[in-house]
This record gives C-alpha cells, sequence and structure tokens, in this order.
C-alpha cells in the first residue's frame, strides 16, 4: 500500500557489473563512474583525463551525495562500449534523477534537465523517472558519459528506501533501452499499471460519490460520510504519485506533494476505522485514539524516518485489524454482516502475502492488478455493509409499514369497533330515553291524575271548609236561637210550676204569696216575650243576610246614599239617647257620579257602620262623662284606578288589637246581648261589600283615639 | 250551702233564684251571680272559701268559662269548690278539655232543674 510497492514495480534487479565492456539494452549503466565536485565545462572533453576522480555511481544514495560528498555541483563521467549490435543503431537511455542536470556524449550535450547551478537560486531541479533520451550514433569504440549535475541543500526531499540495490533514490541513472520498442518501465506501467490504478480511483471516486450523496440525503447516517471521505482520500493518494511521475516536478515540490499524498493515505486508514465504528455502532475507544495518534505521528516523522515504509504497513495492518475487530464485536445472531469484514481483511492479508512473493519487474500486470484488488477490497466490503445496513433499514421499514398498515387496520377496526359500541350506547341511551320519556309521561299522567285528585280534594275540602262554615253559621244561629228559646222554656216550665203555687196559694186564701206569685209570673212572661223578639230579630237577620246578593245593581247616587243613611242613623240614636250631642262631618266628593251598586244593600253597610260608630262614642261618652266631644266624620271621594271610596271615621273607643282578626266573623259582638244585636252586622257588610260588589271593606283604628272603616269599591 | 253561678244572660239569675225560691228560703241553699269569668274571679278573690260550688257556662264574652275553670284550679287550690260546666254545645271535645281542666261535672243547656237539685244533693251530701 506504500509508495514502495509503486516504485517498486518502477524499479528493475540489480544488474551484473561491467567494466568498460560492452552494454547492450536493458542494462543500467551503473558501474565505472567518477566523479569530481565543483564545475568545469572542461570536464565534458572526452579527452580529458579523468584517472583522478574518485569511483561512484550516480545511482548511489542521493542522502550521502547531498551530506557527505558536495554540496552545490559536481560531474560524473563514464566510459563504455556497447555490444556490436548495437553500433550505429539508434538505441534509448532512460534517465531518472532528483536534482538538475546536462548530458553530454563524447564532448557534445545531448540532453539537459533544469538548470545547473551550485547556487539555489538559479538551480532548477526536477524529479524525473525514465525520461527517454534517443542516440543515435554510437559505435563500438569507448564512449564517453559526462553528467554536469546540481542539487543544493534547499531542495527538500526525503528518503524512502527502494527495494533492490538502486539505492534510496537515484540522484542520476541511466538505462540502455532499444529505441523502437515501448520498453520503459513507465511505459510498461503505463500500459498495464494505468488501467487497474484508473479503476481503483474510479472505483474509489464512485463509491465516494454514493456514499456522499447518501449522507447529503440523509445526515444521521455518519458512517457514510467518513466513508466517502476516506474513499476521496485514497483516491487522492492513490492519484498522487502516478501523477508526480509525470508531472516531472521540482523536486521540493514533488516530495511535498508525495507527502501530502502519503498523509491522504494515513487519513484514508483512519477514517476507514472511523466508518467501521460508525458502521458497527460502536463508540469510539482507545484503539480508534491511538491509531488516530500513531498515523499522525508516523505521517508526521515520515520524511525523517528510516523506518517508514515498516511503520506504514504496521499501520495498515493495525488499520485491519481494528476493523476486523470492530466487525467481529458486531456479530451476533440475526446479524452476521461483520463476517463480511472478518472475510474482507482476511483476503486483503492474503493478497498483501502473495504480493510479496510477486517480482514487481517481471510481473508488472500482477502486481497492479493485486494492488487495485487490495485497495478495493475494504472499501467494497464496507460499501456492501453500508448498503447491507439500508437494506435491513429497508426490510425494517417494509416490516414497520406492513406493522403501521396492520396497526392502522386495527385502529381503522377498533374505531369501528367504537363506533358501533358508540351508536349501540346512542340506542341504547335512545331506548333508555324512550323508557324514562315514557316513564315521565306516566309519571305525567299520574301527576295530572294526582293534580285533578288533589283539585278534587280541594273542592271538596272548600265545600267541607263552606259546610263548615255552614256548620259554624248554623251552630252560631242556633246558639243565638237557642239561648233565647233555653230561658223561654225555663221561664214557661218555671211558670207553670209558679201557676201550681198561685193556684194553691190563692186556694189556702194566702194574699201575699198570691201577689207575689202573680209579679213573678207576668215578669216571667215578659221575659218570655223578650226572648221570643229577639230570636225573630236573629232569624230576620239570618234571612237578610242569605240575601245579600239578590238584590240588583244600578246606578245610584253614593253621596245621597251616604247622606240619607247618616240620618237615620242619626235619628235612632237620637231615640235610644237624646242627651248625646254629636259633631257630624259630612265631606261629599261633588266628582262622584252615580256608581253601580245595590242601593239597599249598601244602605244596611252604611247603617250598621254609622251604628257601631254611634255605639263607639256613647261607649266612649259614657267612660269619659266630661271634656269629651264626639265626632263622626263621613267621607266619600273617587280614587285611582277607577275606585270609590267611603270613609266613616269616629273618635271613639277603638278595637282593641286582640279581637280585629274576628271583627268579621258571624255573631262576634262586643255589645250585650238582646236588644236586637246579632252579631251579624260587620260579617253580613263585609259580606255585601266583597261579595256584592268586589269592593274592599278594611279597618283603621288606634284604642281610646279612633276607628275609621273605608269601603272602597269599583266605580 | 252556697253556690255562685256565672253566666253572661241576665236572665239565668232569675231562674235560679225563681227555681230555688223554697230552699233560698229555707236557707238550704244561697247564691251568687256572676255575668262573666272576671266578675266571677273579682268574686272569689273578696269572697274566699265562701263558695262550695260553682256552676258556669262555658260561652260567654271575654273570659270564657273553660278559661275561668282553668284560673280557678290554678289560684284556688284550697279548699278547692266543686265546679261543674254549662254548656249548650255537648261536644266531646269540650267535655274532655273541661275534664282536664279539672271539671266535677259537665251540664247541657237547657238545664234540667230537677237533676242538677238532686246533683247539689249528691255533690254536697259526699
Amino acid at each position: 500500500m506504500r509508495t514502495a510497492y509503486l516504485l517498486a514495480w518502477l524499479l528493475l534487479l540489480e544488474m551484473t557489473a561491467f567494466g568498460q565492456t560492452s552494454v547492450t539494452t536493458g542494462q543500467w549503466l551503473r558501474t565505472g563512474w567518477k566523479f569530481h565536485p565543483g564545475d568545469n565545462l572542461a570536464w565534458a572533453d572526452p579527452a580529458f583525463d579523468d584517472h583522478q576522480w574518485e569511483s561512484l555511481n550516480p545511482a548511489d544514495y542521493l542522502q550521502e551525495w547531498q551530506q557527505d560528498r558536495v554540496a552545490g555541483s559536481g560531474w560524473f563521467r563514464l566510459r563504455f562500449r556497447v555490444a556490436p549490435a548495437l553500433a550505429g543503431q539508434p538505441v534509448t537511455l532512460l534517465l531518472s534523477q532528483i536534482g538538475a542536470s546536462e548530458l553530454y556524449l563524447n564532448g557534445r550535450p545531448i540532453h539537459r534537465v533544469g538548470v545547473v547551478s551550485a547556487q539555489p537560486a538559479d538551480e532548477q531541479t526536477r524529479y524525473i523517472s525514465h525520461q527517454p533520451i534517443h542516440v543515435t550514433v554510437l559505435d563500438t569504440g569507448v564512449q564517453v558519459l559526462a553528467v554536469r549535475y546540481s542539487l543544493t541543500k534547499s531542495n527538500f526531499y526525503f528518503n524512502l528506501p527502494i527495494p533492490v540495490g538502486w539505492g534510496d533514490n537515484p540522484a542520476y541513472a541511466l538505462q540502455l533501452e532499444p529505441a523502437t520498442a515501448s520498453v520503459t518501465n513507465y511505459a510498461r506501467w503505463e500500459a498495464v499499471g494505468a488501467v487497474p490504478v484508473a479503476f481503483t480511483i474510479g472505483f474509489f471516486l464512485v463509491l465516494a460519490i454514493l456514499h456522499l450523496f447518501i449522507y447529503i440525503s440523509f445526515r444521521k447516517g455518519k458512517a457514510n460520510l467518513y466513508f466517502g471521505l476516506a474513499l476521496v482520500q485514497l483516491s487522492i493518494w492513490r492519484l498522487i504519485p502516478p501523477l508526480l511521475i509525470w508531472a516531472e516536478l521540482p523536486v521540493s515540490l514533488h516530495y511535498s506533494l508525495l507527502w501530502a499524498g502519503y498523509g491522504f493515505g494515513a487519513l484514508a486508514g483512519t477514517f476507514i476505522v472511523l466508518a467501521s465504528y460508525q458502521v458497527f455502532r460502536r463508540k469510539l475507544d482507545w484503539g480508534f485514539i491511538t491509531l488516530a495518534a500513531f498515523w499522525l505521528v508516523v505521517w508526521a516523522t515520515l520524511p525523517w524516518n528510516p523506518q517508514s515504509i515498516t511503520v506504514s504497513i504496521a499501520g495498515t495492518f493495525l488499520v485491519m485489524l481494528l476493523a476486523a475487530w470492530v466487525a467481529f464485536l458486531s456479530i451476533r445472531p440475526g446479524n452476521r454482516i461483520g463476517w463480511l469484514y472478518l472475510i474482507g481483511s482476511g483476503l486483503w492479508v492474503l493478497i498483501n502475502l502473495l504480493m510479496f512473493q510477486i517480482n514487481p519487474e517481471t510481473n508488472v500486470s500482477g502486481m497492479a492488478v493485486g494492488q487495485a484488488a487490495m485497495d478495493i477490497i475494504i472499501p467494497f466490503v464496507i460499501s456492501i455493509v453500508l448498503g447491507n445496513g439500508y437494506v435491513r433499514a429497508n426490510r425494517t421499514l417494509e416490516a414497520k409499514l406492513v406493522e403501521v398498515e396492520q396497526l392502522s387496520q386495527q385502529a381503522l377496526a377498533h374505531e369501528r369497533e367504537k363506533q358501533q359500541l358508540l351508536s349501540d350506547q346512542n340506542k341504547m341511551l335512545e331506548q333508555q330515553v324512550a323508557v324514562r320519556t315514557a316513564e315521565l309521561v306516566t309519571q305525567k299522567d299520574e301527576l295530572e291524575q294526582t293534580l285533578k285528585n288533589l283539585r278534587a280534594t280541594q273542592d271538596q275540602l272548600v265545600q267541607k271548609e263552606k259546610m263548615a262554615s255552614l256548620g259554624e253559621l248554623t251552630a252560631g244561629i242556633a246558639h243565638e236561637i237557642q239561648n233565647p228559646l233555653n230561658i223561654v222554656n225555663n221561664f214557661a216550665d218555671i211558670s207553670v210550676r209558679l201557676a201550681d203555687e198561685l193556684q194553691q196559694e190563692m186556694v189556702a186564701g194566702n194574699t201575699e204569696e198570691v201577689n207575689t206569685l202573680t209579679g213573678y209570673i207576668k215578669d216571667n212572661l215578659q221575659r218570655v216575650s223578650q226572648q221570643g223578639q229577639r230570636a225573630s230579630a236573629v232569624v230576620k237577620s239570618m234571612v237578610r243576610l242569605a240575601r245579600t246578593s239578590s238584590g240588583e245593581i244600578e246606578p245610584t247616587d253614593l253621596n245621597a246614599l251616604t247622606d240619607e243613611y247618616l240620618r237615620i242613623a242619626y235619628q235612632n240614636l237620637k231615640a235610644k239617647n237624646d242627651s248625646l250631642t254629636v259633631d257630624l262631618r259630612l265631606h261629599l266628593d261633588p266628582s262622584l257620579g252615580k256608581v253601580a251598586l245595590m242601593s239597599q244593600e249598601m244602605g244596611q253597610v252604611l247603617l250598621n257602620l254609622y251604628d257601631n260608630a254611634f255605639y263607639a262614642i256613647t261607649e266612649k261618652g259614657q267612660r269619659h262623662p266630661g271634656g269629651f266631644q264626639p265626632q263622626i266624620e263621613v267621607t266619600t271621594r273617587a280614587t285611582e284606578g277607577r275606585r270609590v271610596e267611603i270613609r266613616v271615621r269616629d273618635n271613639g273607643t277603638g278595637i282593641p288589637e286582640e279581637i280585629l282578626p274576628k271583627i268579621y266573623q258571624p255573631f262576634f259582638t262586643t255589645k250585650p246581648t238582646g236588644q236586637g244585636n246579632t252579631g251579624l252586622g260587620l260579617a253580613l257588610s263585609f259580606e255585601i261589600v266583597t261579595k256584592g260588589h268586589k269592593g274592599e271593606l278594611s279597618v283603621e283604628t288606634e284604642l281610646g283615639e279612633f276607628t275609621e272603616f273605608i269601603i272602597s269599591l269599583p266605580e | 250551702m252556697k253556690i255562685l253561678v256565672v253566666d253572661d244572660e241576665l236572665d239565668v239569675q232569675f231562674l235560679f233564684e225563681q227555681r230555688f225560691r223554697r230552699e233560698i228560703r229555707s236557707g238550704e241553699l244561697s247564691f251568687a251571680f256572676a255575668h262573666s269569668g272576671e266578675e266571677a274571679l273579682n268574686y272569689l278573690s273578696q269572697h274566699p272559701s265562701e263558695i262550695i260550688l260553682i256552676l258556669s257556662d262555658i260561652n260567654m264574652p271575654g273570659m270564657s268559662g273553660l278559661e275561668l275553670l282553668r284560673k280557678i284550679r290554678e289560684h284556688y287550690p284550697s279548699p278547692p269548690p266543686k265546679i261543674m260546666m254549662i254548656t249548650a254545645y255537648g261536644d266531646v271535645d269540650t267535655f274532655n278539655q273541661a275534664m282536664s281542666y279539672g271539671a266535677d261535672d259537665f251540664l247541657t243547656k237547657p238545664l234540667d232543674f230537677g237533676g242538677l237539685k238532686d246533683k247539689l244533693n249528691t255533690t254536697v251530701g259526699t
């Protein structure tokens, strides 16, 4: 893998030494050279005597030349003969050199490479490999080659060992070849080795483009980046040496570029391992770091390292070993791709070993093909492994896709199931709703029935209440009538007994007792009569109460009615109690028109209210004999809402709060019983006002101060 | 024996006076009359321990007979007079109430004087 190989098959085996004996084609002009440092164009003369010059082979170590002999320039001279077969034939001299040179044949300049000078500023060196020099006239006599040569210390180069006797680097080397055949090593390499190298580089570049493109498309695959970069580096590394040979650059530039090329090689080795780590998903470990550090050191010290070839080969093996190790670690059931790595590495080692058995001179094509095979085998394996990764990924994806499809189908089925469930639930809910609705309807019906029942019950209750009031009324009536009747009965009963006693006393002639008894009987009869009238009055009131709604409604002058009944009431009062003088105040609203009402019934109401008022002031007058001015005030007026109002106000005793709720109850009275007082007056009045006229009867009072009854009627 | 009659009907007094004329004259019975519950309580406070029997109407303006009964039982425990309630309505509720208040007997109107006289004899005799 090192330039050593490339150069190896460019070089030839050690040729047999010869003196001034004839040389033939295929031979290096290697022995018999004389050398003298310095510079003198006269030294080109064939006749110049160089016996004093030391013997030196210019194809020997350049290092020795530059360090130990001369800094600057010097001359080589060689005397030789050609084989008789070559005499007069055109031949080719193949030149390989590092430095600047001028070649003289028998004193005539025939070839020049660069510009020879001991001054670095003037000197122009070239790295030359197998440059043909065509020489046409050569006889069998002694030929003299003189080389004017320079390689100043300003030239950078480094010493890579070149196998098989040519020296590490040839300062100046010539090979005799026939002119007609394309026989240069370079040409041979070009014919046989260029294709494998071109193939290798093409292979590298195609793979590089492929993997870098994959990386650009899919940034997560770092292995592709590393591998792609490694391939680019390999391409550069492989491209540089032939390019340098072809370009024939100045020595310093040649070596600098060569060094850089080796750098790409080292970098490629590191990146291949890096890519392998990525491929097999292994974290970077000390193995990798060691390798990277190793390569860095090897590369950095390369120009000065006498063992550079060895350590480079060792580094290459280390690369293989690490990649194979990482691959080996990745091997597990289901992922055996690592084996491919191992097989690839094994093949590489095998080819490498075989390559050592190949003679680079005799089997150039074998070297080239073997080298190409070695070059591509690992990248090929890595590419396959990466591709396999993609295949696996695709398979996984395919499997995932199938899985996803299955899942989505499952999800779909699940969704359908859910919908089915939902619709089932909906149906169930609808059914439940229907059931509930039916229940509700039933409940509603039941409630309606209950309501009906309740209403019926209410009606019944109202009826019962009515009956109860009727019962109360009846009881009241009964009581009111029963009391006088009881008394009548009792007095009648007693009077019968008294009459018996009277008869007995009359027979006995007891006049005094007769008179007493007669008086009793007379009193009793009077009481019977009084109680009879009382009962009769109660019955009349009852009859009137029962007839409250029998009157006819007609337009009535309310003011006139109010006035008239006040006079009647006052006359009644005067008849009972002439001594009482009352301040009567009458405020009649002239705007009051005719009001639709039952005049007789309303008259009764007014009369009752007046009577009560007169009773209240009479009572108060009796309690306060002096200083009390009785007063009755009657007011009519039209009020809001098309209503009329009659107020009857007295400044009498007032009504105690506790009996206020009872005043409209039938038979409730505060007046003494008898004297035509039934306790029905206000009850009757309330009935007439509220039921007979849709009006309101209300009272305002303050105990000991006043009482005011208010009749409010719709107009 | 002294009997207090409580009734708002003034004529009741004449009834009792005429019906028990002989008993009054002989001094066997003597009557006091009150026309309301308040009057009756007033009389009792002025004449403590004099009355042996009280006859009271129930249905009266102002203080009712039952209230009177309750108050007498509260304020005049010793010596407790006999109390008979008189009413025109012989309903069970009124009867029970009167009895729970501590009435000794329950009479209905119209008064059966003959029966009353017997009861007086029995009551006082015992």
